[in-house]
């Protein structure tokens, strides 16, 4: 009942914040150059890896998903209709005349294949736990495209949360060419680096700045480029701090037992305190999450951190990070050192945003800090955690009871929440800072940022 | 061994004595040398490391209190003053650190809580209590143990630090800083002193830096208690010159010793050469040459003798053949003499019997021919005597050369004995005859050898008889035959002049059987000789050269 309420929570907010953005610009005009400065190293073109909030964000310029969590619901995006056809069939209709960026027109096939993608082997990805539901748990969708335009996605039980799940930028749908896969987004790459183009055609509508300049650096070059008006959006970097960011980007503490001792749980939860570690190491907005899902998904039971333990069993082990997060190499940090205090010696790696994806599908990590970007059902949000915690026996043991069961949810993740070979650490939203020239600044209920909803006010352009 | 070879040998030994010592002792001289200039520049390098060290502390005190009185520190303690969030504090540390070159920073709050830390930002919001126990004793340096992030995990590394207050109105903050014992500090060490260098924290390497290759040689630089600096400078540039050193030392040794055994060889040959000579003169003397002084030059002593010998040797040459030549005339003499006392014999009664018949012929004498008729006879014989006297000198006289053939000595010896030993029946024969006793001879002149022994063996012992024993056998390279009597033997006074021609101890003899039988050994290549040491009887030994 409570993470209902969570859900409803985050769906008004993200609905507000909408709202408050449309209400406090002027009226939306046309043209302009958007300069945007991402304090992050790097843009992952592909869905499945673009997952932190700001990576999401500018992903989804080029790669739309199929539908949109809003306050108003489900909003269809290059989805012209989805219906529930029975309580175990969802029937996809997709816009007519969708063109990739490449130039290919986007059909039922390749949102299937596209789908199908998060279970194979090369791209195994955690967000194959949105498919769970699905029959056969989304590893056969090829049948799925009736028509060019449609198809019906069959599920193995019902599982209403499952329309939000298709909404996850992750699984937006694109199709491979020659060099890369292209989707359909309101903005387009164009042959200069960083430039993107706005598209006519797009379904929502055409956007507004005329360009959207993008610019990766990391934190310090990011800021100082802010700073010195050279951008009018800062994403990822410090700063003033929006609280109305859905905080759904959680990080866990994956583990394998056998290979970091029976007593890992406990000295981690032991050694650190979250309230913290959010507060010292993770930049705002950032919340603790000592239960298996952010609070915003729901207040759901935390664990109560060990209070005296006594000799444990830990084996020395490698804690592998994401080196193009910050917060992750700080919490890493933390965690080996008050670890060490402990007397448990830790060693430290960095890996590629890519290389975290790879080793946790190969199970080759003794324990890896990953950071999954939750969809804004709780239910669903449980799905991708129990893939994360690569426990496919427990999501069908558990998932079909708890479809249009919310209520149920919280009960589960308390019963689960010591079995999962995972530990939550934190959730974080979205950052983003903006100057008084960008006007419609928002976030969705997944937690992006709508870049294609921004406008330019009339005044001095970013210095260049 | 030959002189010259023990004087080579004795020179070599000289001169191996000397360097044998002398060699190894400056060896072992140049060693130390080289060691204790090679300990001196070790000694220096390691003060050298142990002043940088020590001039790290004003280093430390100095940046710290810049860093402390420096406009950074003071926006951080501003900052405090106004309660911003410690994420917003937690990197302040990282920029003052690196603006002060130093290596270890942290800012703790008036409690002890870590603000923000530059070596640890981990440590943030945690109290730090062994570097909040250095605002004890503000401004003052320490050597202790500092929390790093190391490649395997958090490790402790020694770093010198101090503490510095910091405030801003109420608000006090401690800045604790200073420079890690850490792989830069060792990379300066080493270039330094061109040692490895090595940071022992309590026992633990936490540092290193350079090379140096084996063998190692270490010294060690205590920090502070815990803390140690090791420093292994290489030995093998030492080795090395201790190596050439060693090979120079034992070539130039090597070297001395063959020139002082050439040295030794060649002053060997120089002073025995004039002494091998007089050697080699001295056995061509014994040999009987006279003829050929030692050719050699040498001065002194050795130069000296040798023109003594020449001089000795040239009258010997002068005396012998003076002896010769009388004893040439002498044996003339004694010949002379004894064919005149031999023809001289016949004659007086030849000329008394002419005398007496032509005094009765004078005298018409009626018993002229009765006398004349007696006296006839004896003349005759006597003249007869005369003539085999003359016969037995002419034939000595004109001995001929032997015509040499294969004989085997003891079937001859044994046929000649046969025909000629007397039948008679008191005189007994033995004979020891050794096989196969091969000689080159003339078995006539041979033959009258032997005969002429057995003969005189069978005169010896006349009429009463005796033994005569007939021996062959092989000596060496020689073939001996002897004849053996048990007659009285030969008289000691004759025994010199046994083998002079016209010699004799016989009533009638001629005097030349033994000295041609000797004459004709001699012709053989062998000699004819009597036994010495013949208690009884006589032994005559007759040696020829085997074949």
């Amino acid at each position: 009942m409570r993470s209902t309420r969570g859900v409803s929570a985050l769906l008004g907010a993200g609905c507000a914040l909408l709202a408050s953005g449309a209400l406090s610009a002027s009226r939306a005009r046309y043209g302009g150059n958007l300069k945007v400065a991402l304090a992050q190293p790097h843009v992952e073109a592909d869905p499945l890896l673009a997952d932190a909030p700001e990576q999401a964000s500018i992903s989804e310029l080029v790669n739309a998903p199929l539908c949109r969590v809003t306050a108003q619901g489900v909003v269809p995006v290059l989805a012209q209709e989805l219906r529930w056809t029975s309580p175990t069939a969802l029937l996809v209709k997709l816009r007519p005349g969708l063109m990739t960026a490449a130039g290919t027109p986007l059909s039922a096939r390749d949102v299937a294949l596209a789908l199908q993608r998060t279970a194979e082997s090369a791209t195994r990805s955690v967000y194959r736990g949105l498919l769970l539901p699905l029959r056969g748990q989304g590893d056969a969708l090829t049948g799925a495209a009736v028509s060019a335009d449609t198809l019906v996605l069959p599920l193995a039980y019902p599982f209403p949360e499952f329309l939000a799940s298709l909404c996850h930028p992750a699984l937006a749908p694109t199709v491979s060419t020659r060099w890369e896969r292209s989707g359909v987004g309101p903005y387009r790459v164009t042959h200069n680096a960083g430039l993107y183009a706005p598209v006519s055609g797009f379904p929502e509508g055409r956007p507004f700045p005329e360009r959207l300049q993008l610019t990766a650096s990391e934190a310090r070059a990011a800021e100082r480029t802010y700073t010195l008006r050279q951008a009018q959006l800062l994403l990822g970097g410090g700063g003033e701090v929006r609280p109305d960011a859905p905080a759904l980007f959680a990080t866990y503490l994956v583990f394998r037992p056998e290979a970091v001792g029976p007593d890992f749980r406990t000295a981690v939860e032991a050694s650190i305190d979250r309230s913290q570690l959010v507060e010292t190491f993770v930049p705002r907005p950032s919340v603790a999450m000592a239960a298996l899902l952010p609070p915003a998904l729901g207040v759901f039971e935390a664990a109560a951190r060990p209070s005296r333990i006594g000799t444990l069993q830990l084996r020395p082990f490698t804690l592998a990070y994401d080196a193009s997060l910050e917060p992750a190499r700080a919490v890493a940090e933390r965690l080996q050192l008050k670890l060490h205090d402990r007397g448990y010696p830790v060693t430290l790696q960095a890996i590629p945003h890519a290389d975290v994806h790879l080793r946790w599908a190969t199970r080759t990590y003794e324990a890896l800090l990953t950071s999954v970007l939750l969809p804004p059902s709780p239910t669903a949000a449980f799905g991708v955690v129990l893939e994360l915690a690569q426990r496919p026996d427990i999501a069908a043991r558990e998932l079909p009871g708890l479809g249009g069961r919310p209520e149920a949810l919280a009960e589960r993740l308390a019963a689960l929440r010591s079995t999962l070979p995972l530990i939550p650490l934190y959730a974080q939203g979205a950052r983003v800072q903006a100057d008084a020239t960008v006007l419609g600044l928002g976030f969705d209920a997944q937690g992006l940022i709508r870049l294609d909803q921004l406008f330019l006010t009339p005044g001095p352009s970013p210095e260049n | 061994m030959r002189l010259r070879t023990r004087l080579a040998l004795a020179f070599s030994l000289l001169a191996l004595l000397p360097i044998a010592l002398l060699v190894p002792l400056t060896l072992s001289e140049l060693r130390k040398s080289l060691s204790r200039e090679y300990e001196n520049r070790l000694q220096r390098a390691t003060d050298a490391a142990h002043s940088e060290l020590l001039r790290l502390d004003d280093d430390v005190r100095r940046r710290m209190t810049a860093l402390a009185e420096g406009p950074g520190a003071e926006n951080v303690a501003k900052a405090e003053h106004a309660h911003t969030p410690v994420a917003q504090l937690s990197g302040a540390a990282v920029g003052l650190m690196q603006s002060e070159r130093l290596t270890v920073l942290v800012l703790l709050d008036a409690g002890g809580s870590t603000l923000s830390s530059a070596h640890l930002p981990a440590r943030v919001g945690d109290s730090d209590p062994a570097l909040y126990a250095l605002t004890g004793t503000p401004g003052v340096p320490h050597w202790t143990g500092v929390e790093v992030r190391g490649d395997h995990g958090i490790e402790t590394r020694p770093a010198l630090v101090c503490a510095h207050a910091i405030d801003y109105g109420e608000v006090r903050l401690w800045a604790v800083g200073g420079v890690q014992l850490d792989g830069a500090v060792a990379e300066q060490l080493a270039r330094l002193t061109g040692a490895q260098v090595r940071v022992l924290f309590e026992g633990t390497q936490v540092a290193e830096a350079g090379e140096a290759l084996p063998p190692r040689l270490a010294r060690t630089v205590e920090v502070a208690p815990g803390v140690t600096v090791q420093l292994g400078f290489s030995g093998a540039a030492l080795e090395a010159a201790e190596r050439r050193v060693t090979w120079v030392g034992s070539a130039l040794g090597g070297l001395g010793l063959v020139l002082a055994v050439l040295l030794g060889f060649f002053v060997a040959r120089v002073t025995t050469g004039p002494l091998e000579a007089l050697s080699a003169g001295a056995r061509r003397v014994s040999g009987g040459d006279w003829q050929h002084p030692v050719v050699a030059e040498a001065g002194g002593e050795v130069g000296e003798l040798i023109r003594t010998f020449n001089a000795m040797t040239e009258n010997l040459s002068r005396t012998t053949d003076k002896l010769i030549a009388a004893e040439r005339v002498a044996a003339w003499q004694e010949m002379a003499k004894r064919l005149a006392h031999e023809l001289k014999n016949p004659l007086t009664p030849i000329k008394m019997s002419l005398e007496t018949l032509l005094a009765a012929y004078r005298e018409k004498d009626a018993r002229f021919a009765g006398l004349f008729a007696e006296s006839a006879g004896p003349m005759l014989e006597e003249v007869e005597r005369l003539r085999r006297t003359v016969d037995a000198f002419s034939s000595f006289a004109r001995m001929p050369k032997p015509n040499l053939g294969p004989l085997e000595v003891s079937e001859w010896a044994g046929q000649v004995l046969a025909l000629h030993a007397s039948s008679r029946a008191t005189l007994k024969v033995k004979t020891e005859l050794a096989p196969e006793l091969h000689v080159l001879g003339d078995r006539d002149q041979l033959t009258q050898v032997l005969v002429n022994l057995i003969k005189n063996a069978d005169e010896a012992m006349g009429s009463d008889g005796g033994r005569l024993s007939l021996r062959t056998r092989r000596v060496g390279d020689d073939v001996v035959l002897e004849v053996e009597d048990t007659g009285p033997g030969v008289p000691v006074a004759a025994r010199g002049q046994l083998f002079t021609p016209y010699f004799t101890t016989k009533e009638g003899g001629t005097g030349l059987g033994l000295a041609i039988s000797a004459r004709i050994c001699q012709e053989h290549g062998g000699r004819l000789e009597l036994e010495a040491a013949s208690a009884r009887g006589a032994t005559f030994r007759m040696v020829l050269p085997a074949v």
